[in-house]
């Protein structure tokens, strides 16, 4: 065959695409990693996404909207040329200064505030509120805090976007109207309405559930003055059947703390802990057990718990699980009751439990699995230091169950406590609505006040609640938006944001925290219990309401109350106020009759569906619907974006024969019980086969601009009986499909091994061990334990590509390959040198530090269309990728019905050769002596070279003016039943000049030490450059040489729950970052290109269970790396079909050995 | 054979091109002279709405540039002294005023002068209703280019350094051009400009002044320089982010 005859040009077609099967798998760990079933089955789709920087829209106007373009354009000139021309005068800039500056205050300085923010459905997260100059920008966890101990999650990262929405409620309506006089109205209607309420016939309250000590004084005070007055608490994701199986084992209501940091052994039973709605505590405890940062030589002692996930859904916590195994939906609660069994026959004084068990003999396919397990939990040595956790779907029996095994294997008072919970945060959410519903029916309600909560939209839809809410005259809703509920009042008043206003909240410990105003309401808002307060009649504001409310709940003088206060205040939590833990005895005999009583169903025939009603992690029960920041974060497992599909097994998609599509979801009809909806389905690897996977939050009609219309409200399926899991539901395909912004497959990097895990055991073993050889070249390649599973260990030893003179200063190797400490730029200065670790083994992947990156570094939403072609901004991603065993599923890798779950933090990687700087011709990126890859985004021209140029693809580019434009919504939610194909253009194309600046109030939550960006630059993670400078402006002033260890955090390390991210001056030899730079597990991502990343990564362990699954001891001792191998020519490894060619800079020796030693082997 | 053109215009091509020339010459140099920050930022000086003298303040009563500025140390920015600064002498001034009026006949043109005085009432005005006074801003980098005082003065660069001589100046205006180049200058020769941290904020910026331009400035700059460990940055990160 000639030459020309392989010249794609000459045999006009494209190449043939490459076979990438062997390039994903891993031999350290005998599984093929993919991202989606387009990825794992590399359809062309795929590749062309992967292929392209930007996918193909992202750079190009079709034909079509080239002409609406230029229409718009010609549009847009003829009014510019009516317009006035600004003027080259400078703009008048005016200062506002105080008339009398607060103390404390330095301008231009941050001020920080310890308050709290309440968890949908109870407790609270202890915060620190970041404000500048009167206006609160950031919060960041309070490090006094007993629970959230200084990190949080994405939900309180989001929630000061809601403080500065421009869809808030702003006023107080009567009937959809804004009414004159406001509040003041309402007073007086309230105080002649209430006044003849006589015994409170008729009056009821609806209040979401809240854990304020004087919002639980309150209602008493109400329910005092009006006895029949009903409160009735109402939420849509309520704990109702774990508390329920607390009170059977327990006699009363308890809320169970999980201690996961003490924890050996860990089970879940459908339990998502790790997106749980205020999960902090559990996911920090849960990634100190999974630390292994061992000291040099201490490898082989290196210890790591154990989690156990049993599901039925693909949940995080699945993913983080070492063993998961996937159990049919329906069968669920009888698989946690064959479990219990198996338990119970092992652990010591269970018998009778065990006994009344006896029925549940595990089916064959899980005996093994249950028993392994079993024998794991009981092992004398992890004596308390088990826990099995039962998920709100299961059974109020499978959770008392499970109370009675956590007794039994000692877990009681060690890694789980219970607290009692009191009052009416301990009612059952639907019966209280139920109850009202009927009394509505009879005519026995004429007022109903709301507070907070949304029933309209979230109640069971078999209550039909909306017309049912219509019959009552009188409807009073507070909320912070006008959403449904608003709409069916007659009266609506404006929340006050909890960062504008006066309260009190006990976190899930019962430490009570104040919450206290960063700033006055915006517009005008009112606290719940300012509102209760004036439905009694009362002139009261709400920080009169708290300090009495304390007075009550301390009793103490004046003088001692006013300093606990003002210490309360200061610290963010009363200290001492977490009641102490008693020991609650499970009562055996009642839970034994419980399981007596108990059916667990039967698994439903082949075929079958049934749907799990879940919560979204990131819009809760939707209330946080208008949020852009979370809803533009993707799914933790899903990485779906703006839009809540319906997910289905790659097993089930098979059987009824859908297609999987690249971001196109098939339109389906969804019946359950009776009710059908039309919904979008998406394949969802992992997942039971019966199971449907619905999250709630989606379809809100009124919110605002952002949440309106996103998602299918899916509320309508939801019926009392079947609040978490609705048997028997089937599906109709519709033609269509529904576009699903879906990131999985952005920003891929071609399977490469930049993902690494191992076996614990294989760490023990060789986790100290250094790899020294010679490579082909002749040069010594020092490899640690996790170098040595990637493609470095395979590529010539990486040389220095420039004389010491070129270099720019900041590599950490000489020429001659050996390491070398960072480099003072200048010599009478030292520089730090900055530098992050990421531990994979932590790391849960809840996207938290998405969330706190785009609070800090003011990056902007770009809506459902532009996440469709690959432009949203976050500065970081989370990868996520299933890995499926190889020997088992090599044909097809997403045949794998349980598949494992990777996830991987990526920020800009800061690399010290960095390719995206050589590239820049304007030099608007450039290293910085601190080692760091500097944007100065005034330089930058929008070539986008360094983005194509980089290997990690963190680079992200302003396509738009994303950040000082009006946010209009994405396509496919402007209205219902306009499709996405029909909008005719992107609203995008319309003139920057045209177009409506981002209202005043969006621009206050803007930080004002990062610039905001505009249309055409490129940008990216900076390592948070302005609190490294403000950290070393502060160092200074502390006549500091350096910034100390610890100083400051940037901004996802600051949030991340698992402490996974790790940043610091890696030229500190004391510094926590530099400890963890050269521990064994750590490696540079694509390290053999030289790029010599700032940004390192800790390979993930996982810790199986060697009668589950052999340990893979010997990662290394594989097919691909031989003796013949690396002794010959440069070692080739296989990667995209060809052998890699890696440039070596050799000194004039090095490359003549290295010719001589090329030409020998050709020869 | 008539000629269509007159003889002149064999010169016309001459002509165009020198006058081509001409204007191009004049276009870079305007664009060189006038399209700079020397040319554009220097000399801005906004009519405020209080005729606030530095001239007084500073030249003539020797306050020190901290006493209204009071964040400058601390922060990245010098803040513009809220309403009550002024009132911590002003109120003492007032009283005193009206007690001279009361007290003497003969001092009452100076007294009610001072108590009529349009700029006071305008200050008393804000500070009894609360609204604030709109300053305009003179002093101004753009969005992009962050600038912390605090680190500048601890560095020991004087406020005259960029001010220039405000103790001199009736009504503020800028007087450096504030331009990148001119800020790397600086970074790229501290010595010119270091003074004792001591000196930093000396209200005789004329003192400031004579010392910066002495003979020995460079040799007592670098001394400084050295002793501080001071090495200004000049990569992009430093000021954009």
């Amino acid at each position: 065959m000639s030459n020309a005859e392989q010249c794609p040009s000459t045999i006009k077609s494209k190449p043939k695409a490459k076979d990438r099967a062997h390039v994903e798998r891993s031999d350290a760990t005998g599984k093929r990693y993919w991202r989606s079933v387009e990825d794992a089955r590399d359809e062309p789709e795929f590749r062309e996404w992967l292929e392209r920087e930007f996918p193909a829209h992202a750079s190009e106007l079709t034909e079509e909207s080239r002409r609406d373009f230029l229409r718009i354009m010609g549009a847009s000139l003829a009014l510019a040329g009516a317009a006035t021309i600004p003027g080259c005068r400078r703009p008048d800039h005016k200062i506002l200064a105080y008339n009398r500056q607060p103390e404390d205050l330095v301008v231009g300085n941050p001020l920080y505030y310890a308050t709290a923010i309440p968890t949908p459905g109870g407790g609270a997260q202890g915060v620190l509120a970041r404000t500048i100059d009167g206006r609160p920008i950031k919060l960041e966890g309070n490090p006094l805090h007993p629970l959230n101990k200084g990190r949080t999650d994405a939900l309180v990262q989001a929630s000061i976007l809601d403080l500065y929405d421009p869809d808030r409620s702003k006023e107080v309506l009567r009937n959809g109207e804004p009414i004159e006089g406001g509040w003041r109205a309402f007073e007086s209607f309230a105080r002649t309405h209430f006044a003849d309420a006589g015994r409170g016939q008729g009056v009821a309250f609806i209040v979401e559930k809240m854990s304020s000590p004087s919002l639980s004084r309150m209602r008493s005070r109400i329910l005092n003055r009006w006895p029949e007055a009903r409160w009735v608490p109402h939420e849509a994701l309520d704990a109702e059947n774990t508390l329920a199986g607390a009170a059977i084992a327990f006699g009363a209501p308890h809320r169970t703390r999980h201690h996961l940091a003490k924890a050996n052994v860990v089970v879940t039973l459908e339990h998502d802990f790790l997106t749980r709605a205020g999960g902090v505590e559990e996911t920090h405890g849960f990634a100190q057990g999974r630390r292994v940062h061992t000291k040099a030589g201490e490898s082989a002692s290196a210890r790591m718990s154990r989690l156990y996930a049993i599901e039925s859904n693909m949940s995080l916590t699945g993913g983080a699980a070492d063993h998961r195994l996937r159990v049919d939906l329906a069968d669920m609660p009888r698989a946690a009751m064959e479990l219990a069994r198996v338990i119970a026959t092992k652990a010591e004084g269970a018998g009778a439990l065990a006994s009344v068990l006896a029925s549940y003999e595990p089916t064959p396919d899980r005996a093994e699995f249950f028993d392994a397990l079993a024998d794991d939990l009981v092992d004398r040595a992890n004596r308390g230091r088990a826990v099995v956790m039962v998920g709100e779907s299961l059974p109020p029996e499978v959770h008392a169950v499970y109370h009675a095994i956590n007794a039994a294997l000692g877990a009681v008072g060690e890694t789980v406590t219970h607290l009692p919970v009191e009052g009416w945060l301990a009612e059952s959410s639907v019966s209280a609505i139920r109850t009202l519903c009927d009394d509505i029916d009879a005519g026995r309600v004429h007022t109903v006040v709301v507070v907070g909560a949304n029933p309209v939209y979230t109640a069971p839809a078999d209550l039909d609640f909306a017309s049912r809410y219509a019959k009552v005259r009188t409807r009073v809703h507070l909320g912070l938006n006008v959403d449904e509920t608003a709409a069916a009042s007659t009266w609506h008043i404006n929340r006050a944001h909890w960062l504008e206003s006066w309260g009190d909240i006990a976190a899930d410990d019962g430490t009570v925290s104040a919450i206290q105003p960063m700033i006055a309401p915006i517009f005008n808002g009112k606290t719940e219990l300012e509102l209760l307060a004036a439905v009694m009649g009362e002139e009261a504001d709400a920080y009169e309401i708290v300090r009495a409310g304390w007075q009550d709940m301390l009793s103490l003088s004046d003088d001692e109350l006013e300093r606990r206060w003002r210490r309360a205040l200061h610290d963010g939590v009363l200290q001492g106020s977490a009641p102490r833990v008693r020991e609650v005895r499970v009562n055996a005999g009642a839970v034994r009759s419980a399981i007596g009583r108990f059916d667990a169903g039967e698994p439903s025939g082949e075929g079958a569906f049934n749907v799990l009603f879940q919560r979204d992690p990131r819009l809760h029960d939707g209330r946080f619907a208008n949020n852009g920041w979370l809803q533009e974060s993707p799914h933790p497992v899903t990485k779906v974006t703006w839009d809540n599909p319906v997910f289905i097994s790659s097993g089930a998609a098979k059987r009824l024969g859908i297609s999987v599509r690249p971001r196109q979801g098939r339109r389906a009809t969804l019946s359950l019980g009776g009710r059908e909806i039309d919904v979008a389905l998406w394949v969802q690897p992992g997942l039971a086969d019966d199971a449907l996977v619905v999250t709630l939050g989606g379809g809100r009609e009124r919110v605002g601009r952002v949440g309106a219309g996103v998602g299918f409200n899916t509320y309508a399926l939801r019926t009392s009986e079947a609040l978490a899991v609705g048997r028997g539901a089937t599906l109709t395909l519709l033609r269509g499909s529904h576009p699903i912004a879906c990131v999985q497959d952005h920003h891929a990097m071609e399977g490469r091994p930049i993902a690494r895990e191992f076996d614990v055991q294989a760490f023990r073993k060789w986790g100290d061990k250094i790899l020294e050889e010679k490579d082909s070249y002749g040069f010594t390649r020092r490899l640690n334990f996790a170098q040595r599973a990637g493609t470095e260990a395979h590529t010539p030893v990486n040389r220095e590509a420039y004389l010491p003179s070129q270099a720019h200063g900041f590599s950490t190797i000489n020429p001659d390959g050996t390491p070398r400490t960072p480099p003072n730029a200048l010599a009478n200065k030292i520089w730090e040198q900055w530098g992050m670790s990421i531990d994979l083994s932590m790391c849960t992947g809840c996207g938290a530090c998405i969330t706190a990156c785009q609070a800090e570094n003011n990056i902007p939403i770009v809506g459902k269309s532009e996440v469709l072609v690959g432009r949203e901004m976050h500065w970081i991603r989370v990868d996520r990728y299933f890995g499926s065993n190889i020997a088992e599923h090599e044909s097809d890798p997403t045949a794998d019905p349980n598949p494992d779950m990777l996830v991987q933090p990526v920020p800009c990687m800061h690399c010290e050769n960095a390719p995206c700087e050589v590239v820049c011709p304007v030099n608007a990126t450039a290293h910085g002596p601190g080692g760091t890859n500097d944007m100065a985004y005034n330089r930058c021209i929008g070539t986008r070279y360094c983005s194509n140029n980089c290997p990690y693809k963190v680079r992200r580019f302003n396509w738009f003016d994303y950040a000082t434009k009006q946010f209009k919504g994405g396509f496919g939610q402007l209205a219902e039943g306009v499709s996405d194909s029909l909008m005719p253009a992107n609203q995008h194309w319309v003139p920057p000049r045209l177009r409506a600046k981002v209202s005043e109030l969006q621009t206050m939550q803007k930080n004002p030490n990062v610039t905001v960006r505009s249309r055409g630059v490129m940008e990216k993670c900076t390592y948070c450059m302005q609190r490294i400078n403000r950290a070393k402006v502060e160092t200074k002033l502390q006549d500091l040489d350096r910034v100390p260890d610890g100083f400051f955090q940037v901004a996802c390390q600051q949030a991340c729950p698992a402490e996974a991210i790790v940043f610091g001056d890696i030229a500190d030899e004391s510094a926590g970052v530099t400890f963890l730079r050269e521990h064994p597990r750590s490696y540079m991502m694509l390290a053999y290109l030289n790029a010599r990343p700032r940004t390192t990564y800790m390979a993930r362990l996982r810790n199986p269970n060697p009668r589950l699954r052999t340990p893979n001891e010997d990662p290394f001792d594989h097919h691909g790396h031989t003796d013949d191998e690396s002794a010959g020519l440069p070692v080739r490894t296989e990667e995209n079909g060809s052998p890699v060619v890696s440039l070596p800079v050799l000194s004039d020796a090095g490359r003549r050995a290295a010719m001589a030693s090329l030409i020998s082997g050709v020869l | 054979m008539t000629t269509i053109f007159p003889k002149w215009t064999n010169k016309l091509p001459t002509i165009i091109a020198v006058g081509l020339l001409g204007a191009l010459v004049c276009t870079i140099w305007a664009v060189w002279y006038y399209a700079t920050h020397d040319y554009t930022r220097v000399g801005y000086m906004p009519k405020q709405p209080i005729d606030f003298s530095h001239q007084v303040h500073v030249g003539q009563l020797g306050m020190d540039c901290r006493y209204c500025h009071t964040g400058v140390e601390d922060s990245y920015v010098a803040n513009i002294p809220s309403a009550a600064s002024c009132m911590n002498c002003h109120t003492v001034a007032d009283q005193l005023s009206g007690y001279l009026r009361a007290a003497s006949s003969l001092d009452g043109q100076t007294a009610s002068a001072h108590w009529n005085n349009q700029n006071l009432m305008l200050v008393r005005a804000a500070y009894d209703s609360g609204r604030a006074i709109e300053w305009r801003r003179v002093h101004k980098v753009p969005d992009y280019a962050h600038f912390s005082h605090s680190a500048h003065l601890r560095a020991g660069v004087s406020c005259y350094s960029c001010h220039a001589r405000i103790d001199e100046m009736p009504v503020v205006y800028q007087a450096e051009s504030l331009s990148m180049g001119w800020c790397l200058d600086c970074h790229r020769n501290p010595e010119k400009h270091l003074v004792d941290t001591s000196q930093v904020s000396l209200t005789n910026l004329h003192a400031v002044e004579a010392m910066l331009a002495s003979a020995d400035q460079r040799e007592r700059g670098r001394t400084l320089r050295d002793r501080r460990r001071l090495d200004p940055p000049q990569h992009c990160g430093a000021c954009h982010y």
